[in-house]
């Protein structure tokens, strides 16, 4: 093991755990303005309650998200000393919007936004509910924005080594940066929601609070009918950008070793073994739909999709990861939108009512099971998308061998270790607050904060 | 025009690194002295204190982390690496910091938690000053970047520096506390200053009496600097604020002028480190002018950044007004 493969580790490590937390972030800060911009609308307090019962659960979440992203920020430096250095006048710039545009705005009003209920009006609160929420979804698409430069990087000029021009319009508004940041936050709201809507469904199985928890599910499901097809479609068309622009990636994705002779369709293979020095799957499923692979990858049935046999050997990157990654992430996309459809199902017909809701006991322990759905499929998603990418750091630019820092392998053995029992401590705590949360149940009963304007400190 | 936006670069940088200091150095201060709290409401005073803030206050750190690396590339690439050591005490420190502050709030077992918050924070304490001591230590570079030893940053020098950072921010934390609290534990802080500021000065007089052995990096840069009596300035009025600040904590009376005083003290220090450095950002040899990004990210830093400085300074103020005066007991996390 060399300090190259063990700094890869660390930071998939380190990248895959921060971004359980900016899912919830991102996703509960968008519930908490809806919920408050209900409350104040109707004026029915369970709206109230249901935002300071899952605020709770932001704020832990939020602690973790600051804490674990630190990291990254400066792993860039510590362990990619090689890419940092030449992309810095570029790539350095969108991590420091992201700072001053982003966190900045986000930190600091989260301070009004937990300290402020009931001492500041109702409108200057739901300002900082508004800024933490913007400020969480700016940070986002920067993020977003500088690695998809790294997948797709246009409009800066490297030469020897060093940025020589950049032409920021073209640099940020790279091929894969908008279609990358809108999959990434509908991902951020369907992970929330359904997590919403699985510990919802735990309480109505226990029957407790059934009445308050039904309110939050249908909102849940109301969300879902828009943002579970969208995903869908949204991955589509990821998955035709990458077809577009980083074909390698696209043939190991899909394990699509012979690019298809022209008017022939590519079949799509459910399950393949693909065998390396062979240079062929040594077995394979394949979906009986002829042309399917050339359909989903550029929209026609019989267009060509480029093989692995046409990019030279030490460009191809691994195989197995994306391929699977990639498919686990698109079944669980497609039983999103089923359970969406159910639930909707359900609720016409009356199901979700109060009176029946003790009743459908599977269907509550499906959505009760479904909590951790978005968590998974995301995770799936970024290891296709990073893994896909290899070798490259920077999509045929730079090697990321070539982006590695000088360190001695103990330095990186110590930290890595060092940061995967940190984090598993962490996710333990977390577990276990997060279920004495959910043990104590809503706060019911303490006065809200008057729905006239707060004088006061106004 | 490359140089003046170079330059210009710096000073901001400089600036965010400053805001860092004075605001995070005063939650890591607080966090300190945490430890030696015998009562459960002292700390959770503390934390009261400094809970809706030390996110914001950390990105400054973050902020500033993202100007060196778009501004001053080389500097964030081979800094950090030949730093890694301790950088990665300072991002355990925070990590450790930031969890101990919100699952306290929901665990039973206060104390275990005030130790790690006060821990946490003494790792990040001492992560900075050791880098900070590396770097004005010098740093190897060779053709492919960082060209030395993990453990170069390890020098008497800064550990020296790192104890200053230590007992500046024990001194912070504490004024702080003066301002924002009353009664018992008021008079705690008042206390707290009055030993931190007697320990920054046996460290200096100490740092003094060994100088001509330790060889120090900062002696050379300080000997050479054409701010040569700008710094010697400096100097002598931070050894008279000290001074004051020491009287202060003896009379008990201004406790807006003890923070100020103490506020002082820091903005002097960090200019006084400012200059020993420029023109160089790396010495002894990696000038600022040298290894700083083409104009066009200097620019369009000045933009999307620079620009937006001044608002996050508004709306800033705009939210610590609303914390303003003596912290009161009720004021828990979720209150
Ligand atoms: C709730 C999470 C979630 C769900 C349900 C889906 N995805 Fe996804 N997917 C992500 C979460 C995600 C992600 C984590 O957000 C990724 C990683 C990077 C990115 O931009 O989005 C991603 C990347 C990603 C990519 C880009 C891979 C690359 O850039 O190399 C493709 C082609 C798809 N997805 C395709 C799909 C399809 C066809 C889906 C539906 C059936 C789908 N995703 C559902
Ligand atoms: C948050 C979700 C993410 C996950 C789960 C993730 C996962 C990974 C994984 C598994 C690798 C290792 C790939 C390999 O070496 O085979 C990797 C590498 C890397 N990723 Fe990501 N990534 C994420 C987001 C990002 C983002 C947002 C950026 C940039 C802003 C980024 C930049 C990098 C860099 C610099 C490397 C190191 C070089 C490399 O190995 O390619 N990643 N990531
Ligand atoms: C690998 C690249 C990444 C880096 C370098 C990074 C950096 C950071 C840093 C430094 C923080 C702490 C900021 C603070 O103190 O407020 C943070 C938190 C955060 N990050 Fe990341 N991040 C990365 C990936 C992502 C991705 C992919 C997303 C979302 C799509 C994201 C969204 C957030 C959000 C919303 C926060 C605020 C804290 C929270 O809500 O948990 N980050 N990140």
């Amino acid at each position: 093991m060399d300090s190259l493969f063990l700094s890869r580790l660390q930071f998939a490590v380190t990248t895959a755990f921060h971004m359980l937390w900016p899912l919830l972030s991102i996703g509960l800060s968008f519930m908490m303005v809806i919920l408050e911009i209900l409350w104040l609308k109707t004026k029915n307090e369970v709206y109230y309650r249901h935002e300071r019962f899952w605020s709770k659960i932001f704020l832990l979440t939020f602690g973790i998200g600051v804490a674990s992203g630190l990291v990254l920020e400066f792993e860039f430096g510590t362990n990619w000393a090689g890419f940092s250095q030449v992309v810095g006048g570029f790539f350095g710039n969108i991590l420091g919007f992201e700072g001053s545009m982003a966190f900045a705005l986000e930190a600091a009003f989260l301070a009004l936004f937990i300290f402020g209920w009931g001492k500041i009006s109702n409108r200057a609160h739901l300002v900082s509910t508004i800024m933490v929420a913007f400020g969480a979804s700016l940070s986002a698409w920067w993020i977003m924005d500088a690695n998809s430069w790294m997948q797709t990087p246009t409009g800066v000029k490297i030469v020897n080594g060093s940025i020589v021009s950049i032409n920021y319009l073209q640099a940020i508004l790279n091929p894969f940066a908008t279609i990358s940041f809108w999959h990434m936050w509908i991902a951020c709201i369907e992970t929330t929601i359904f997590f919403v809507a699985g510990i919802s469904a735990y309480y109505i199985l226990k029957n407790q609070n059934t009445e308050f928890f039904l309110k939050i599910f249908k909102i849940s499901v109301i969300i879902a009918i828009f943002a579970t097809p969208l995903q869908v479609y949204l991955g589509d068309l990821s998955g035709k950008a990458v077809g577009d622009y980083q074909p390698a990636t696209l043939a190991a994705m899909e394990s699509h070793w012979n690019t298809n002779p022209a008017g022939t369709g590519a079949t799509w293979h459910l399950i393949a073994i693909p065998d390396r020095t062979k240079e062929m799957n040594s077995f394979v499923i394949n979906m009986p739909i002829p042309g399917l692979m050339s359909f989903l990858d550029t929209g026609s049935f019989t267009a060509q999709v480029k093989g692995l046999k046409d990019f030279p050997p030490e460009d191809r990157g691994p195989i197995i990861l994306p391929f699977y990654s990639f498919r686990l992430m698109v079944l669980i996309g497609f039983i999103m939108v089923f359970m969406m459809l159910w639930a909707l199902w359900y609720w016409v017909k009356g199901y979700l009512k109060y009176e029946n809701a003790s009743k459908r006991k599977w269907f509550w322990k499906i959505w009760y099971w479904g909590f951790p759905l978005g968590f998974i499929a995301t995770e799936l998603g970024w290891i296709t998308r990073e893994v896909g990418r290899q070798p490259w750091i920077i999509y045929g630019i730079m090697r990321t061998s070539e982006g590695v820092s000088n360190l001695t392998t103990s330095q990186v053995m110590v930290t890595l270790t060092a940061f995967i029992a940190t984090y598993v401590l962490l996710f333990a705590l977390f577990v276990v607050f997060v279920r004495k949360i959910i043990k104590t149940g809503p706060d019911l009963k303490s006065p809200i904060p008057k729905l006239k304007e707060a004088k006061e400190n106004a | 025009m490359h140089e003046f936006l170079a330059y210009l670069w710096f000073f901001i940088l400089a600036f965010e690194l400053f805001m860092y200091v004075i605001l995070d150095g005063m939650d890591l201060g607080i966090g300190v002295w945490a430890l030696f709290d015998k009562n459960e409401d002292h700390t959770s005073a503390g934390l009261s204190i400094i809970s809706p803030f030390w996110d914001a206050n950390e990105t400054w750190l973050i902020m500033a982390g993202g100007i060196l690396f778009g501004a001053f590339p080389a500097v964030y690439a081979i800094g950090a690496n030949a730093l890694y050591i301790p950088i990665m005490i300072l991002i355990f420190g925070l990590i450790f910091r930031a969890v101990a502050i919100e699952f306290r709030e929901h665990s039973k077992r206060k104390r275990l938690w005030d130790v790690l918050f006060g821990l946490g924070s003494l790792a990040a304490i001492f992560g900075q000053g050791f880098a900070v001591g590396g770097l004005f230590g010098g740093i190897k570079i060779g053709p492919h970047g960082f060209a030395g030893s993990p453990w170069d940053f390890l020098t008497p020098f800064s550990f020296i520096l790192s104890f200053g950072f230590l007992f500046g921010y024990m001194m912070l934390g504490s004024s702080y506390t003066v301002l924002k609290t009353e009664g018992e534990f008021q008079k705690i802080n008042y206390t707290r200053v009055f030993i931190s500021a007697i320990l920054s000065t046996i460290l200096t007089v100490t740092g003094l009496i060994l100088l001509p052995f330790l060889n120090l990096p900062e002696m050379k840069m300080w000997l050479s600097s054409p701010y040569k009596y700008l710094l010697a300035t400096l100097y002598i009025l931070a050894a008279l604020i000290i001074s004051m600040i020491i009287l202060n904590t003896r009379a008990k009376k201004h406790e807006n002028g003890l923070y100020l005083l103490v506020s002082f003290l820091f903005v002097d220090m960090f200019a006084a480190g400012v200059f020993e450095i420029f023109p160089y950002i790396v010495p002894p040899d990696v000038k600022i002018i040298d290894v700083a990004s083409p104009d066009e990210s200097l620019i369009a830093m000045l933009i999307g950044i620079g620009m937006v400085i001044p608002v996050i300074l508004a709306y800033n103020l705009y939210i610590k007004r609303h914390f303003r005066g003596k912290i009161k007991k009720e004021t828990s996390y979720y209150g």
